[in-house]
């Protein structure tokens, strides 16, 4: 491996060349060239220019010889030969993929196009020379080598030391305390060789740029030493994971690679909840977790019944999980934070790609305009494939079970309310989501983008009816529609007024939505032209608004104290409204409510060792005209170089809550409501996080326990209901409260042709609901241990992955006994009774997935790759729920399965 | 660091000791089911049983509760009902001052295990004016039953009362109309009954209500809110399977004051 590795060093490597001589002191305009290079290697003739003239060149030899440049008749040159200049203007016009820039210390760089225009490469060699300053500062910005992207969070350190910091979410950093300006600095980003580089005394070191070269854009391509192959990070903030999105193409999938799939495969995130992409983190449910996607919040964040998420990978750039205890700059929800930004779009030249599966399509497209624009536009649907029908069928087969049950039936579930059509139903259905994002630097201090996001899942089961006998003309038919999704833009004005003081300011709405009609209408005509309609069926619609401005400031005060800052205001506009047979109007509200924030943290250090982050937000929230303090904090110890401790501790407080429809198995499951303190408390969270981590060049141990109270919380429950007309159905709001706890373990391989991990989580969730259950009773989602194995071996141009989840049975509410009354009408009906609530559990889950993918590249044409994968390899059954059914006194039960084996495959390509 | 040191055991002795399940599971069937349906048409009748339960150890053989005291109230006078002999768990009335009065209140109780166990419901009305639109119903050949003019049951409603119908096929051999008919369906299907409406028509339709040719007996019951709640079918999920609905105190099942009217029709072939 490592032999391989020095190879493709020496292949690719930069290859510089500093050649000093006497005949330098020449000055870079008298240079005149005169010799015949006719059929000469470019590099040769580089070489020749070096020697003769004390020409200073840089260049990347392995790039020269691999595109074969052979240089051409120079007679042009005339006899007085050609300036420096003169002579590359030429070189760069025959060779048309290069192009030239000399730098302040009169070196040439030849450069392909597509490389950093403004390059200030230093010097990777150390400098001999004395060195001017000591305990300096430094900054400057990181970027992605090949799109000029900024990376948000990307690691910069003093060799060697514990020194270091991370970037800005635009990539600005500032260092302090570098020991001198000839001291060696490292810079990594996930997913990226991590580059080392000397200071020397007469750079600018004010502000420097930093290229990192992604190791994942092509796996065929071949890579550097350093490389880290990692696909998660588990970063040294307390419980904060980071995905790299350039490498989910490796994992297994389900006919589209998924951000959300991906993390849960992590510690700490259960990955058992397999209708749901939404994220359970550390016992919390999704809608407590709060979705910025570049900066807005994103409300509807799956598709397809919760097969996937919404989020195109292609669109994102970086991706942050905070899992619990995270910092005071976020407010308004109390689990977790999913930090998304999305890219920039490429900054050097157009390029365009795309991914075929077997399930959806997806393109996307990138391009500068002019030297202060960047526009990206990428773009997903949906198409009905045999695989999406095996999903869409697996999870609508018992929609319609389901249907039958909730609307209301005869007591013997003979016979039909409207009776069904005759008439053959195709149902059609897709989902859809688009990204846009335009980016504008009007200076190199100042960065303005307007972000757009759009996902939608459309769904429409309908069937029409007309027809005329007798006479008698009947219209009408089935409307069964169900349209939802969410979306939203963010404009954000980023400034970096100093080295040590950057603001952002952002103003964005975000609009979720979830209408759903499920009616049989029928107009008859007679021959005299009277006509009679009948309508039955619900109607269901959710609309949700959210305004929001908000400003972060983050100044570096001095080398050991950086303290942020910011407001929020934001306006929330909801209504929702759901009624049933055009008569009976179950819930029509309309709640609209304002959020006031502002926050401080501050990050202090003591010593070298102690890092302590204590941060406050306040909240007025005019629904209930009341002040909420949340108090958060959270340290650091590091014991030694390898071994550190940390801890975190905060109160968080929720004012839209995300109401889940237990009765509903498909189609748009949730809605959401804003709190009023009296059916619909707001949610409160404390939590507390203690843990450990090891870490050694190639290996991760990584300890956290948990504790959090939970307060406030809700559940809506039609079942408990009725369909009378005095029926309040504000009753069926349930209140109460929990508390989570656990511990959750990670072993990882981060370097190497095999990288992976191992992640164990050990929890449990118990809820409180008074008008529930007697007694306290595990949640829903509870799920005692979850282990995952995630395998990623690279070999040539194939990366082979393994995931395994093994989880224990979540909770559910089991029949202890039953009964059977005979109604009036002779009919008999059976009820069941249940025993203790969430008392008994599912099997336990497990499900092997593989992939095998194959990189490949066309040259300077594109790249691209396949991906193979099998989704539920040994076909397991796991029971996603349970129908249950009395006959003669015995319990019949029915086990309704998730998905079993099924294969995929996937095609990517992209340009650059 | 130490307070640190004791947080993360203390948080790891939490969670391990709380993962012991309760295993005080309350299987009993010692809770009394009642059915009772008190109509001015038909006789007063309670019946109580035991519940069945679904542990293997308990056995179904008799569930019916037989020796308790079952009282009716009726303008305060208390009415004793007298059990069955043949041990079926069945309280019927022997007193002849007690009748089933339109608009009256009636209150059950009895003690059962140290509980007292008791409901209370009024009479409702008779349905007025229940009529349908068709006495003899005619069924066109190759219609399939949404083309077809529907058999509309209708019955007065100004005050938006619950009303329920259930069809009865009175012909002692079945005469399907979908001849594809199963054995089973065909017996299962000779009483159908609609789910509660609201309204003041419903329409019967060939094939869903109307599955054969024949005689039937049409009954619409005027019902009471209780009722609806309780004899709405239940999605039996484990994601929603939630408590029996039931308006007895300290018990299951149902005591509900109903009132009918039966019309009939015949469905003749074309």
């Amino acid at each position: 491996m490592n032999i391989i590795n020095s190879k493709n060093l020496l292949t690719i490597s930069l290859f510089s060349v500093l050649f000093s001589s006497g005949l330098f002191s020449q000055s870079l305009k008298e240079i005149r060239i005169t010799n015949f290079y006719r059929g000469t290697e470019l590099t040769k003739v580089l070489t020749g220019l070096q020697k003769k003239y004390g020409l200073k060149i840089e260049y990347d030899e392995a790039l020269l010889l691999e595109d074969n440049l052979k240089f051409d008749d120079r007679s042009r040159f005339g006899w007085d030969g050609a300036t420096v200049e003169e002579f590359f203007d030429i070189v760069c016009d025959d060779f048309k993929k290069y192009k030239y820039y000399i730098d302040e210390n009169n070196v040439v760089h030849l450069i392909k196009k597509g490389a950093a225009t403004q390059d200030q490469r230093l010097s990777e060699k150390k400098y001999t020379g004395k060195s001017g300053r000591s305990n300096i500062t430094v900054s400057g910005r990181i970027k992605d080598k090949q799109t000029g992207e900024t990376l948000p969070f990307a690691n910069v350190s003093v060799k060697g030391t514990t020194n270091g910091t991370s970037t800005s979410i635009e990539g600005f950093f500032t260092l302090f305390k570098v020991p001198s300006d000839i001291s060696m600095l490292e810079f990594g980003y996930m997913g990226y060789n991590t580059k080392q580089l000397y200071l020397t005394p007469d750079k600018d070191l004010s502000n420097l740029i930093i290229y990192l070269e992604p190791n994942s854009t092509a796996l065929a391509e071949v890579v550097v030493v350093e490389e880290s192959e990692e696909l998660m990070q588990s970063t040294k903030s307390v419980s904060v994971l980071k995905m790299s999105p350039k490498k989910l193409a490796q994992l297994p999938s389900i006919g589209e690679k998924d951000i959300f799939r991906a993390f849960q495969l992590m510690p700490g995130v259960s990955g058992s909840n397999e209708s749901s992409s939404g994220l359970y983190v550390r016992g919390g449910t999704p809608g407590q977790n709060l979705i910025l996607y570049d900066g807005f919040t994103v409300y509807h964040v799956d598709h397809l019944f919760g097969m996937f998420s919404a989020f195109n990978s292609n669109a994102v750039k970086d991706i942050q999980l905070h899992k619990g205890g995270f910092e005071s700059a976020f407010g308004g929800r109390i689990s977790s934070v999913m930090e998304i930004v999305g890219k920039d779009g490429n900054e050097n030249e157009f390029n365009i790609g795309g991914d075929i599966g077997l399930l959806s399509g997806n393109i996307f497209i990138e391009t500068p305009i002019g030297e202060k624009v960047t526009v990206l536009v990428a773009g997903r649907r949906s198409w009905q494939s045999f695989m999406y029908d095996a999903i869409f069928n697996s999870f609508r087969e018992s929609a319609e079970e389901e249907t039958t049950t909730t609307t209301p039936t005869p007591p013997s579930g003979k016979g039909g309310r409207g009776g069904k059509t005759m008439e053959s139903t195709t149902p059609t259905s897709y989902f859809y989501d688009l990204n846009a994002k335009v980016t504008y630097k009007p200076t190199s201090n100042d960065i303005i983008s307007y972000s757009f996001f759009n996902g939608e899942d459309d769904l429409d089961n309908s069937s029409t009816i007309n027809r005329s006998r007798n006479g008698i003309n009947i219209s009408g038919g089935k409307t069964d529609v169900t349209r939802w999704g969410n979306w939203g833009m963010s404009t954000t004005w980023y400034r970096k007024w100093s080295d040590t003081y950057f603001s952002d300011v952002l103003v964005s709405v975000s609009n979720y939505f979830s209408e759903s009609e499920v009616m049989n209408s029928r107009t008859m005509t007679d021959s005299s032209g009277d006509a009679t309609e009948i309508r039955r069926g619900t109607i269901e619609d959710n609309n949700l608004r959210d305004y929001t401005m908000k400003m972060n400031n983050e100044w570096k005060i001095s080398e050991n104290n950086q303290l942020e800052f910011g407001l929020q205001a934001s306006y929330y506009n909801i209504d929702y409204f759901y009624s049933m047979n055009d008569t009976i109007t179950i819930q029509d509200r309309n709640d609209k409510g304002m959020v006031l924030s502002m926050y401080a943290q501050d990050k202090i250090e003591i010593g070298d060792k102690l890092s302590l982050f204590p941060g406050i937000r306040t909240s007025y929230y005019d629904v209930t005209d009341q002040v909420y303090f949340e108090p958060r904090a959270s340290f650091q110890y590091k014991l030694n170089n390898k071994v550190t401790v940390k801890g975190a501790w905060g109160h968080y407080y929720q004012f839209t809550n995300r109401i889940v429809r237990n009765d509903l198995l498909s189609g748009s499951r949730d809605f959401w409501l804003l709190s009023d303190n009296k059916s619909i408390p707001v949610s409160f969270a404390e939590h507390f996080i203690a843990g450990a981590s090891y870490e050694t060049n190639n290996y991760l141990f990584d300890v956290e326990a948990y504790y959090k109270n939970l307060d406030g919380l809700s559940e809506y429950s039609l079942q408990n209901s009725t369909t009378s007309l005095s029926t309040d159905f504000d009753e069926y709001f349930y209140k109460g409260n929990g508390n989570a706890k656990g511990l959750d373990f990670l072993v990882q391989k981060k370097f190497g042709n095999y990288t992976g991990w191992v992640a164990y989580t050990l929890s449990e969730v118990l809820y409180d609901f008074p008008e529930l259950s007697d007694n306290e009773f595990y949640a829903n989602h509870d799920t005692t241990h979850e282990f995952k194995i995630v395998n990623s071996y690279k070999h040539k141009d194939w990366v082979f992955s393994a995931t395994w989840i093994y989880a224990t049975g979540k909770p559910y509410t089991e029949p202890i006994g039953g009964y059977t009354i005979t109604l009036p009408s002779g009919i008999e009906q059976d009820y069941l009774n249940i025993g203790e609530k969430n008392g008994a559990r599912y099997p336990n889950y497990h499900r092997l997935d593989l992939s095998a993918t194959y990189g490949f590249s066309f040259g300077n044409k594109g790249r691209g790759n396949i991906n193979f994968s099998v989704f539920n390899f040994y076909n397991n059954t796991n029971v996603w729920y349970k129908q249950f059914e009395m006959e003669e006194g015995e319990l019949i039960e029915t086990d309704v399965n998730l998905l079993g084996f099924t294969p995929s495959i996937t095609l990517s390509f992209q340009l650059k | 660091m130490k307070i640190n040191k004791y947080f993360i055991i203390l948080l790891f002795t939490i969670t391990i000791s709380s993962c012991e399940k309760d295993e005080g599971v309350n299987n009993t069937n010692d809770v009394p089911v009642i059915e009772s349906f008190l109509s001015p048409n038909n006789e007063i009748y309670v019946k109580l049983s035991k519940m069945y339960t679904f542990s293997e150890n308990d056995t179904l053989d008799n569930l019916s509760i037989n020796s308790v005291e079952v009282n009716i109230v009726h303008n305060s006078i208390n009415y004793i009902l007298t059990p069955s002999e043949d041990g079926t768990g069945m309280y019927t009335n022997n007193d002849e001052d007690l009748k089933v009065v339109v608009g009256d209140s009636y209150k059950l109780f009895f003690e059962y295990h140290g509980f007292d166990v008791s409901s209370e419901t009024t009479i409702p009305s008779k349905p007025v004016n229940v009529s349908s639109n068709y006495r003899n119903y005619t069924v066109s050949s190759g219609m399939m039953g949404g083309q077809q003019n529907p058999l509309t049951i209708s019955w007065d409603n100004t005050d938006n009362s619950y009303h329920q119908i259930s069809i009865k096929y009175l012909d002692d051999e079945f005469d399907p109309i979908n001849t594809n008919m199963e054995e089973e369906d065909l017996i299962e299907s000779r009483i159908v009954s609609i789910a509660p409406v609201s309204n003041d028509a419903y329409d019967l339709r060939v094939r869903n209500d109307l599955k054969f040719y024949g005689d039937y007996q049409i009954i619409v019951f005027k019902v009471n809110e209780d009722y609806v709640e309780i004899t709405e079918e239940s999605d039996d999920s484990s994601f929603s399977l939630s408590e029996p609905k039931t308006n007895i105190k300290n018990g299951l099942g149902i005591f509900a004051g109903i009132n009918s009217d039966t019309i009939q029709v015949t469905v003749k072939r074309e």
